[in-house]
């Protein structure tokens, strides 16, 4: 129209590139295989992830890493020449316990023009499970009953043991060995030593799931207590106890109390589907199943007392005779007052009902100590320990 | 192995996209014969659209750089005496590589790994394109030059292009399915 075959000839290359390129464009058949190293790891560990990629073409590689797995080097994308197969490695750090799946990936295939595109995505079949990283405790709480069978807690009761308890006159049918004869010289007739036993105990974690405190990107409550009941776990389990979990909240989770390894195996695994499930619906301690709660349990409760059910059933199982102490997983530190005065006052008020709530259970006779982030477990286990000898006559 | 993409090679795609896209519009604003200004204008905004696409990451003004950058050239051109004008491969071609080194110099700001070799590739090919597009340009050209005589051979030779562009059709509809 305007006679300029110019024109033509600056539009001819871009016309011949597309009918180039897409008579040329194939679907691409790319293979993507996704291996790691192991399937389980703790908390802070590195793994590694084997891509093997086959295929022909320029293809992207996008890993869905979940936001818990860290890559080392910040990158979980990926661009290839492919011809031959192709294998990456990605490193990436464990920053949170729970179970993730790490081959969920995205592959975009291009022609050779970068005309045409295809995306396929390929769904997680890999599971990682992230333990949480134990807390090193050395002497776990000793509950006040202990169970009949054999342990590593020295027994109120006296019967055969490396403790010593007390003195009695002889009676027919004790042992020899247990004659004290020191005590025999003195007051001319027999006397023996009488032992206190070693004897295991049932320990009951109960962990509170109904709400939680927490930073958005960073841990709240709900993970300080699923560390804290790993760890307490670990170290019952290691003194010869029997171990039950309660995780008490939308949805009631429990283990029936019970030794070695394979219940910590089975305890954590519990611990890694734990999650807050909203529930609106009264719960109390008449949903517990009755095995989970053996007689002279200890109780050890996990809870940010945020919840009306989960300190009500705990109040009723010290009602019940339990040996209950409650460690409150503060979420004092992960709420901060609003701006304003009226704001500040009901962060006070807040507050001041937090410390009621924690008299009513120190009324009761229950231990309450409260666990704030970066304090020790082993901390936390003592003052548990001052309080019972402080308040020992008050509990009856 | 796969690294982390250089900003030195993002860097360098970026000047090398800029480079024929600059010289395509200060031969359009100082060639022109009249209306100096508007064509001038036109090009020198595709050359800021250019500028902005690759400073702010923008794939979507690539495209609105390279057509007022054509309109600049196209402008000059019909402002010009008739006579075919022996530069326009070369604008061709810059077009074309402007557009390729521009795409390549946005995708590499993304956070993806890739192999150097493979930048380099990359960088390669689109400069291939450009050569190939300026040939193209140039044989459409000649073809334009062609003393129109007509006859039969000037049938027979627009038969056997209607004939092309028809099986390129029936070619790129039948993968589309």
């Amino acid at each position: 129209m305007l006679g300029r075959p110019e024109l033509a000839a600056l539009g001819a290359p871009f016309a011949a590139l597309v009918a180039l390129g897409l008579s040329l464009a194939r679907e691409p058949d790319v293979d993507v295989d996704v291996d790691l190293d192991r399937v389980r790891a703790l908390e802070g560990d590195e793994v590694e992830l084997t891509v093997t990629l086959r295929g022909e073409g320029l293809v992207e590689l996008a890993l869905a890493l979940p936001r818990e797995i860290e890559p080392i080097d910040g990158m979980s994308a990926f661009a290839f020449r492919l011809g031959r197969p192709e294998t990456l490695r990605v490193r990436a750090r464990c920053a949170r316990w729970g179970v993730y799946a790490l081959d969920e990936a995205t592959v975009r295939a291009h022609d050779r023009f970068g005309l045409c595109t295809w995306e396929g995505r390929r769904a997680g079949q890999l599971r990682l499970k992230v333990f949480p990283r134990p807390e090193l405790l050395r002497d776990p709480l000793a509950p006040l009953e202990t169970q009949a069978t054999g342990g590593n807690h020295v027994a109120r009761a006296a019967g055969d043991g490396i403790e010593f308890a007390d003195l009695r006159a002889y009676a027919p049918g004790d042992r020899v060995r247990a004659i004290n004869w020191r005590a025999t010289a003195r007051r001319g007739e027999l006397w023996v030593n009488q032992m206190h036993p070693e004897r295991n105990a049932d320990v009951v974690l109960f962990l509170d799931t109904f709400t939680e405190a927490a930073r958005y990107g960073a841990g709240g409550t709900l993970d300080y207590g699923v560390r804290a009941a790993a760890a307490l776990a670990a170290q019952y389990l290691e003194h010869r106890d029997r171990v039950g979990l309660v995780s008490f909240g939308g949805i009631l989770n429990w283990l029936v109390p019970a030794s070695g390894i394979v219940q910590r195996y089975r305890i954590v695994d519990a611990l890694l589907d734990t999650e807050i499930v909203l529930n609106y619906a009264w719960k109390d301690v008449e949903i517990i199943p009755r095995g989970t709660l053996p007689p002279k349990a200890l109780v050890l409760a996990l809870t940010p007392l945020l919840d009306e059910r989960a300190v009500a059933t705990l109040l009723d199982l010290r009602a019940r005779g339990f040996d209950l102490t409650v460690i409150e997983i503060s979420p004092v530190p992960y709420v901060t007052a609003a701006p304003g005065r009226a704001e500040a006052v009901a962060y006070r008020l807040w507050l001041m009902r937090r410390e009621v709530l924690r008299s009513r259970f120190r009324r009761v006779g229950v231990p309450i100590v409260e666990w704030r982030e970066g304090t020790p477990a082993a901390a936390v286990v003592e003052e548990v320990r001052a309080w019972r000898r402080v308040h020992r006559f008050a509990r009856g | 192995m796969a690294t982390r993409p250089p900003v030195r090679a993002r860097i360098g795609t970026g000047a090398a996209a800029l480079a024929p896209a600059a010289a395509l519009a200060v031969a359009a604003a100082l060639g022109a014969g009249s209306w100096t200004w508007p064509i001038a204008g036109a090009a020198l905004a595709g050359l800021a659209v250019a500028v902005a696409a690759l400073v702010l990451g923008r794939a979507g003004l690539v495209g609105p750089a390279l057509i007022l950058l054509a309109v600049g050239y196209g402008a000059r051109l019909v402002s010009l005496d008739p006579g075919l004008d022996g530069r326009t491969p070369l604008a061709a071609a810059e077009l074309v590589a402007t557009a390729e080194l521009a795409y390549l110099s946005i995708a590499l700001r993304l956070p993806v790994a890739q192999a150097r070799a493979l930048v380099g590739s990359r960088a390669v090919f689109a400069v291939l394109e450009a050569l190939g597009a300026g040939v193209v340009a140039a044989v459409v050209l000649a073809a334009a030059g062609l003393p129109s005589a007509g006859g039969a051979g000037g049938d027979a030779v627009g038969v056997v292009a209607a004939a092309v562009v028809l099986g390129l059709v029936a070619l790129l509809s039948r993968d589309s399915r």
